[in-house]
């Protein structure tokens, strides 16, 4: 039987020459490994409440179930009703904890309604792992002020928004965790015609290294994974040459969002109690390649 | 079902701070077999003489003969090695004695000799014998924060480090194609016996924790819970990369 994510890969495969072999074998060899899973019934989380910002696919998916799983109650957020849902669907169905927010990450009143809504229902805030993001393609000659307002709003100002209203109340609650996701292409070269995502991912790299200064010391540890190419919903479609971007990294394939989530739970738990301020790539060694500039005409 | 279950793990500077945590972390976590490695073979008969899982090799990691004679004799006994946590080393810290205008070279030649030479002979003989026996094995060297804050007068140290670092990313990236994952992590000051000249002078004691961020130095379980992160199914999808916790010393 196909999986879900296996249908929703063969739909966004895009035509070119062998790019759906490649794509196809990619996959398989994928799916051929087995992912990580956080043990199951551990209780890592048991009795916290966690935020997951871009719940409705991909990582934040992922990350919420594994909250979930892990003993946490989740609120997730994202602007998708429909994938929200079903999210909160099958982890209620799985007897996990879970609310589904339609809200938009840069809506600064959505936000407080949140904050307040939590301190009301659960009166603590352990966690916030800011996940939701966009990409769009463009370079410094074809983007305007105006056309990179949606993807700033978002990557950027959501994720600042999320840490200024939920750090007083992570605070309150006796300190926590925050979980940004940040970017390579923030800080290395990237695979060409992505100045918005650049630039916001650089942004939200400055504020984690704030945030974990200002907030270290109040015992909310900030710390960011960035991941690689990731098999999700915002690296299928946009048509770039995947098979150059996969050979960039060591391990030539996709990572999957499984891969991420892992690192966002250990960053979000007591095993990280003394990481803080840190960016951990999950890239497969793609940063440790210098011609990812040159990757996409590979 | 326990992360490690039946694996093979070597451990270097096994008998003391936080690589006897990872050990005894590792025995609860279902091992198959720890070898230990360290200097005395007393320390590590007195730490680990009652523990079936355990094997104790007594040898210094400069000794490259010695380090490949304990691959192999490993390799023997269990099969294979899943995973090496290359931990040993050495620091040296005497108020200003190992600064750069008077370190001896006596000093600075030991130092890069243990952490550089050392940890390299262990990581390459370890990955040979990964490769030999088509392990899709996980290697974990032990790095420092101190080479990106570089606090004064300690000699080779930082250098040493940052040098792992560096060569943790040559041997990710040239043994990514064999399945074998290769990280580093680098520990803030964590309370070992590698501290004690900062913990236990009153004077260097105080200024320390009052320009950490977080006024308190890393307990051993807090390094070690991320040198397991990094050596499990968790850490997948990272390679070559160096992830630190020193609770914000060098931001």
């Amino acid at each position: 039987m196909k999986s879900e994510r296996a249908a929703f890969f063969d739909e966004a495969i895009v035509s070119g020459p062998g790019q759906k072999e490649f794509e196809e074998r990619i996959y398989a060899e994928s799916q051929a490994k087995h992912w990580p899973r956080v043990p199951e019934g551990t209780g890592k989380f048991d009795g916290q409440v966690a935020i997951v910002t871009g719940a409705a696919g991909g990582q934040g998916e992922i990350e919420a179930k594994m909250f979930a799983q892990q003993g946490a109650k989740v609120y997730m957020v994202d602007v998708v009703e429909e994938g929200l849902k079903r999210v909160e669907a099958n982890i209620l169905a799985d007897g996990g904890e879970a609310v589904a927010v339609v809200m938009d990450v840069a809506d600064e009143e959505g936000w407080q309604n949140l904050v307040a809504r939590i301190k009301e229902e659960c009166g603590r805030l352990d966690v916030l792992v800011n996940n939701a993001g966009i990409c769009q393609n463009g370079s410094v000659l074809t983007e305007t002020r105006e056309s990179l307002e949606r993807i700033m709003d978002v990557d950027c100002w959501g994720v600042f928004n999320g840490m200024h209203y939920c750090a007083p109340s992570i605070i309150e609650s006796g300190g926590g965790a925050i979980v940004n996701t940040c970017s390579y292409q923030g800080t290395h070269f990237g695979p060409g015609n992505f100045v918005g995502y650049a630039m916001a991912k650089a942004a939200a790299m400055g504020m984690t290294r704030a945030a974990a200064t200002d907030l270290g010391a109040l015992g909310v540890r900030v710390n960011s994974v960035n991941p690689g190419l990731i098999l999700s919903g915002m690296t299928l479609p946009r048509g770039q040459n995947r098979k150059g971007l996969c050979d960039a990294s060591s391990l030539k394939r996709y990572g999957m969002p499984e891969e991420i989530a892992s690192v966002a739970l250990f960053l979000a738990s007591d095993d990280a109690s003394f990481i803080n301020g840190e960016f951990i790539s999950a890239d497969g060694g793609a940063t440790t390649y210098l011609h990812l500039a040159t990757a996409d005409k590979n | 079902m326990a992360r490690f279950d039946g694996k093979v793990v070597v451990v270097t500077g096994a008998a003391n701070g936080i690589g006897r945590g990872m050990v005894e972390r590792f025995l609860e976590e279902g091992v198959e077999a720890v070898v230990a490695v360290d200097l005395e073979e007393t320390t590590l008969e007195e730490v680990y003489g009652q523990e079936p899982r355990v094997r104790r090799f007594a040898l210094d990691i400069r000794d490259f003969d010695a380090v490949h004679a304990m691959v192999d004799a490993a390799v023997e006994e269990f099969g294979r090695i899943d995973i090496l946590m290359n931990n040993a080393g050495i620091s040296i810290k005497d108020n200003d004695k190992y600064g750069m205008l008077n370190c001896p070279k006596e000093a600075w030649d030991k130092v890069i000799l243990t952490n550089v030479c050392g940890t390299f002979y262990v990581a390459q003989a370890v990955a040979q014998a990964m490769v030999a026996k088509g392990t899709k094995g996980v290697i974990i060297n032990t790095s420092s924060n101190t080479f990106r804050f570089i606090p004064k007068y300690l000699g080779a140290y930082p250098a040493s480090k940052a040098a792992i670092t560096i060569f943790t990313k040559q041997f990710a990236k040239e043994l990514a194609e064999y399945g074998i994952r290769v990280n580093a992590f680098g520990p803030g000051t964590v309370k070992t016996r590698m501290s004690e000249p900062t913990r236990l002078n009153p004077e260097m004691n105080e200024a320390f924790l009052k320009a950490l961020p977080t006024h308190r130095y890393g307990e051993i379980h807090e390094a070690v819970s991320l040198g397991l992160f990094l050596a499990s199914d968790e850490a997948s999808l990272l390679l070559g990369e160096t992830v630190f916790a020193d609770g914000g010393q060098s931001l």
